[in-house]
């Protein structure tokens, strides 16, 4: 049993991506596991191919007490379990103070009582969120890309978290969109991965491969959509390292 | 119990025929009943079909039954199972009988008294306790000389063969030493009788010739207890750890020297030299131009690396590299021939050691070749049977390391800067430099270390000619040195270095008594002349053991890194090539020049080289005269000397498939890449211009080119430019390339580096990756049986290659030969586990 969270350092760094086909890997590996979206675009179920017109979800049972988290569960047609946020509106901000307020209490709420692993999305602009959950998460991935933003908002988010003076056992982050034939690309991730220490960087860079958005288009996990992208590999070879990272030593 | 065997003789009938049925259970009794199996291997673990892998064939066959009647036999009363790596666990050693433990302790103790006059010699310790000692050389000396009749000298013998063939799979040092002890013993017995009653001097031609094999015998006595000396406890250095602090590590100088190589062969050595990891200020890569060339000297200044040139060409190599001591300045230099590619870990894997021990002066690494050398290719054997120098790499350097005679061979090494310039820089008097250099530094005292793991890969010698060049210059050096610089001589030197110099040297000079040995047979075949006079029966008791210990204790000591038989094939090729070189030299040391080997070629069409196995096919042509007239003999002679003329018919028979073998290598097999390719599995992707990125298996690369397993078909097409995405340290390199060829999920794909710093990276993710030589050795047991077959095969096959080239007519005679060898062979035992080559 296993609480992962992922959330990327800037808006659109992949942390959606990278939840849903880390989840989808482990699943394949035989981890029992629910991937939950606790983002406010509501965008983890297009990787499980949910009709846009459903909108049920999660939030709105939350905040209506609703008993048990497994009456908002969807199962994808390839066996993977998820619970999308739903249409929220305007209630975004109460479900942040409520979980804020009782962190735990959601968790094991989403639990619902069995041992299965939780994946959860957190939204990149809630830093609310992250503070709650870190101190009860297994793995924290925080996603970023090499490109020209990264480096301010990396910088705001250390000095902001004061990760200079602790770094949580559970922060790690995590390099998505590797493109090591564009130079600037090479050149950023060169410097992030010079700059940070080794132990606060995962050590499975995820490429950026087409084959990710073309999966997102037809609304496929990447796996089913191409079994010969490295993507698939990537995600699998993630899955190995969370695994090992997040298993009793 | 009856019913139950009925019970299973029922459901093997089930699915068996009534002759399988049968077959399966004579195995299964026989199984039970004779074979000797480790103790903690049970029939479970291995199936009969373990042990009896010609039970494995489809169809039965007319003479099965013997072929299994003789691995039945060889199993119970020859093969001896090898040494488990799995300890026994307490409760089975307990389970093991007392009277066994008993017999062993005793033997134990036996040989452990026997051996003790030579431990202080191998533990060279200060205390040696020399009553003992003398009074162990003087039984010796009594044992040695005792006369005995045919009778007890072969009792004596079957006791020492027993005993050898007991030790020999023990694991551990110790039983090695007793195996050495005893051909040490017998060996000497042989000679010292050959030398008293063998020689007879009343007859001019037998006393000549007799005397000429009798040096010759000698001269391979000497080299084989020199060389169980040198290799007795092989010293298997481990890395040594560098300081923490940055600001200790002292300054290196690379040196690449280059006479007339292309500059592809060239490039990725510097471009490796320079990535090696070392502080940057303190790591200088400089190209030796002995070639002046200028595309070079571009070349470098592109990449930052110095070039230097001197103004005259003399003491070739040497000079070279003298020249540039005098323009450099750092503390260490770093030596690689200029095809060596270096691995980035080089300099922190040696320099350790340095730190250890300030009298070091010189770590030497083995020569790793990523290319076949002309045994390999022209046999089809790469990367099958260890290489002609893997013994020397693998055994002989870490034996002379214990007695800290480890010496310097030209490239992959680092010396100190003050030992190598106290010695007055490398030394030019002779054509081998590099262990004429380490021979100087010995002798003021210096240490040296060697350090067996493959850092530095190069390129093979390209053809027969060029290996046969190499090494006459390698046997004219040494000679030289022997005569110039004696390491018997001089001083500075212990007797354990100049013993292992010595071998070194004495070993090039095999060339004059390796054609004795093959011409001897013919003295009394041909000349009727009776060179070794003795009756047979003595002949036999005392040579067949001399032989077979020599052997057993070769197989064991070397059989990891040279299989037996293939030393006679390597040493017989060059025989005739070093005879002259190595003699001119001892009597005029100073004639002849440097000849550079050549790297980087091809070899167009297989070709016969006739210039070179000239010598052998001559031979050949007298022993197949020497074999028709033993024919004649046998049938003529008086009765009681027909042993005799069988004696010499095996050792014609046996040096005419020693000769078919080194005729074979001279079809040079054709080579049609100048880059070679050095197979490989790392995973790596393929990204495609549409910003596809696919997961492949890098398979083989070359200096150019890269091969590549896709996850599945038809994902590339010829023509079509790609990114490949490699790991190189710890970044990503995305290199640009174009699709060659494209067959079913693997394709062929050639770099297009946009930049110099681009083949770098590529360079440094290959040859240079820390890890990239290691396990590339085979790691196979030696068996002498499987070797010897193997060793005939390639001697039928020398004959069918020349009668492919000037008696066509013939061809079909060879095959048949062949065949019925293919045939024989299949009745010889085959080791468990293994499944007989179709």
């Amino acid at each position: 049993m296993a609480i992962i969270t992922v959330q990327s350092v800037f808006s659109g760094a992949g942390a959606t991506t990278i939840a849903a086909n880390l989840s989808n890997a482990l699943l394949r590996q035989g981890t029992k596991l629910s991937t939950v979206d606790a983002c406010s675009h509501n965008d983890l179920r297009l990787w499980y191919g949910m009709p846009l017109a459903q909108s049920g979800g999660w939030a709105l049972g939350y905040l209506g007490k609703a008993p048990d988290s497994r009456e908002f569960a969807f199962r994808s047609d390839f066996g993977a379990t998820f619970l999308p946020l739903g249409e929220v509106s305007d209630k975004y901000d109460e479900l942040t103070t409520q979980i804020e307020s009782d962190p735990q209490q959601w968790l094991s709420w989403l639990k619902a009582g069995n041992d299965d692993w939780l994946i959860i999305n957190l939204p990149s602009h809630c830093a609310r969120l992250y503070q709650a959950l870190i101190p009860y998460v297994d793995l924290h991935l925080s996603v970023w890309q090499a490109e020209p933003r990264v480096y301010p908002r990396m910088q705001q988010f250390i000095n902001k978290q004061n990760l200079h003076s602790e770094v949580p056992n559970a922060f790690v982050f995590q390099e998505n969109g590797v493109a090591p034939q564009l130079e600037l690309n090479r050149d950023i991730s060169n410097i992030i991965n010079h700059e940070l220490a080794d132990e606060v960087l995962s050590p499975v860079g995820i490429m950026r491969d087409q084959h990710i958005t073309e999966a997102l288009a037809t609304q496929q996990s990447c796996y089913e959509y191409s079994i010969a992208a490295s993507a698939n590999a990537d995600f699998v070879e993630l899955a190995n390292w969370v695994v090992k990272k997040c298993s009793p030593a | 119990m009856f019913a139950r065997i009925a019970n299973q003789w029922r459901e093997a009938r089930q699915s068996k025929s009534r002759l399988a049925s049968i077959r399966l259970f004579t195995v299964l009794a026989l199984d039970l009943i004779f074979i000797n199996r480790p103790k903690d291997v049970h029939l479970n673990d291995h199936g009969i079909a373990y042990w009896m892998p010609q039970l494995g064939q489809q169809r039965l066959q007319l003479l099965d039954p013997i072929r299994w009647l003789i691995q039945v036999g060889w199993l119970a009363f020859i093969y001896q199972p090898p040494e488990s790596s799995a300890r026994p666990s307490p409760s089975q050693v307990k389970r093991r009988t007392q009277w066994f433990g008993y017999f062993s302790g005793s033997v134990n103790r036996i040989l452990t008294i026997a051996a003790t006059p030579l431990r202080p010699l191998v533990r060279s310790e200060r205390r040696a306790n020399i009553g003992l000692l003398a009074m162990g050389l003087a039984i010796l000396a009594f044992v040695l000389t005792l006369p005995m009749d045919a009778a007890q000298q072969g009792l004596l013998l079957l006791i020492f063969w027993g005993i050898a063939l007991w030790v020999r799979k023990q694991a551990g040092q110790f039983p090695m030493i007793v195996m050495m002890l005893l051909s040490f013993f017998v060996s000497t017995r042989y000679i010292y009788w050959r030398i008293t009653e063998t020689i007879n001097w009343s007859h001019p031609l037998d006393g000549t010739l007799g005397f000429i094999l009798l040096s010759a015998e000698v001269y391979a006595w000497v080299i084989l207890l020199f060389g169980y000396m040198q290799t007795v406890w092989p010293l298997k250095r481990k890395i040594a750890q560098l300081p923490d602090n940055l600001d200790e590590w002292p300054t290196v100088d690379i040196y690449i020297p280059t006479y007339n190589e292309p500059l592809a062969v060239v490039k990725p050595t510097i471009m490796a030299a320079q990535a090696i990891e070392w502080p940057a200020d303190k790591l200088n890569v400089y190209l030796l131009d002995d070639g002046r060339r200028s595309e070079y000297k571009q070349f470098c200044e592109q990449l930052g690396v110095g070039y230097i040139v001197r103004p005259n060409g003399v003491h070739a190599k040497a000079g070279n590299l003298n020249h540039a001591l005098t323009k450099t300045s750092g503390d260490y230099i770093a030596i690689f021939d200029c095809d060596h590619v270096p691995t980035r870990g080089f300099l922190q894997m040696t320099m350790g050691w340095f730190f250890k021990d300030p009298k070091l002066a010189l770590v030497q690494t083995p020569h790793h070749f990523f290319s076949p050398d002309p045994f390999e290719r022209n046999l089809s054997i790469f990367r099958n049977r260890p290489n002609e120098g893997e013994l020397f790499y693998g055994l002989i350097q870490d034996g002379n390391d214990m007695w800290n005679a480890s010496f310097f061979c030209g490239s992959c090494a680092v010396l100190k800067r003050q030992p190598l310039e106290e010695v007055g820089g490398i030394a030019v008097e002779t054509v081998t430099e590099d262990a004429h250099t380490a021979l100087k530094m010995h002798r003021r005292g210096y240490q040296t270390a060697y350090l067996n793991i493959p850092l530095a890969a190069g390129l093979a010698t390209e053809s027969l000619a060029d290996h046969i060049g190499q090494r006459m210059r390698w046997a004219r050096g040494m000679a030289q040195i022997f005569r110039l610089d004696n390491p018997l001589l001089g001083k500075g030197l212990n007797w354990a270095q100049r013993l292992c110099y010595s071998n070194a040297m004495l070993y090039f000079l095999n060339g004059g008594p390796r054609l004795i040995f093959l011409t001897a047979p013919l003295a009394f075949l041909l000349l009727g002349s009776y060179i070794v006079y003795a009756p047979a029966v003595m002949i036999a008791v005392y040579a067949l053991p001399h032989i077979i210990h020599a052997n057993l204790t070769n197989s064991r000591k070397q059989g990891q890194y040279r299989h037996s038989f293939w030393a006679e094939m390597y040493e017989t090729v060059l025989a005739w090539y070093i005879l002259k070189p190595t003699t001119v030299a001892l009597f005029a040391p100073h004639k002849g020049k440097f000849n550079v080997t050549s790297k980087g070629q091809r070899v167009d069409k297989n070709y016969f080289n006739w210039q070179i196995s000239t010598p052998y096919i001559v031979l050949v042509l007298i022993s197949l005269l020497g074999f028709i007239f033993g024919v004649y003999k046998f049938f003529t002679i008086e009765d009681d000397q027909q042993l005799t003329v069988i004696i010499n018919m095996v050792w014609l028979t046996y040096n005419l498939i020693i000769l078919g073998g080194a005729v074979a290598v001279a079809e040079e097999a054709k080579q049609q890449r100048s880059a070679h390719r050095v197979a490989v599995d790392i995973p790596i992707h393929v990204i495609t211009e549409s910003e596809h990125s696919f997961s492949a298996r890098m398979v083989d690369f070359s200096a150019q080119g890269v091969g590549i397993t896709l996850p599945s078909r038809q994902l590339l097409r010829p023509g079509q430019s790609i990114y490949l995405n490699i790991q190189q340290a710890t970044s990503r390199r995305a290199l640009r390339a174009e699709v060659i060829s494209c067959r079913d999920d693997v394709a062929g794909v050639e770099l297009k580096f946009a930049n110099a710093e681009e083949e770098q990276a590529f360079v440094m993710a290959t040859f240079g990756r820390l890890d990239a030589w290691l396990g590339w050795r085979p790691q196979q047991d030696e068996q002498p049986l499987a070797s010897l077959r193997e060793v005939v095969g390639y001697g039928l096959t020398g004959y069918q290659r020349i009668a492919a080239q000037i008696a066509p007519y013939l061809l079909p005679f060879f095959k048949h030969l062949n065949w019925i060898w293919q045939k024989l062979s299949t009745f010889l035992p085959i080791y468990p586990g293994k499944a007989r080559k179709s």
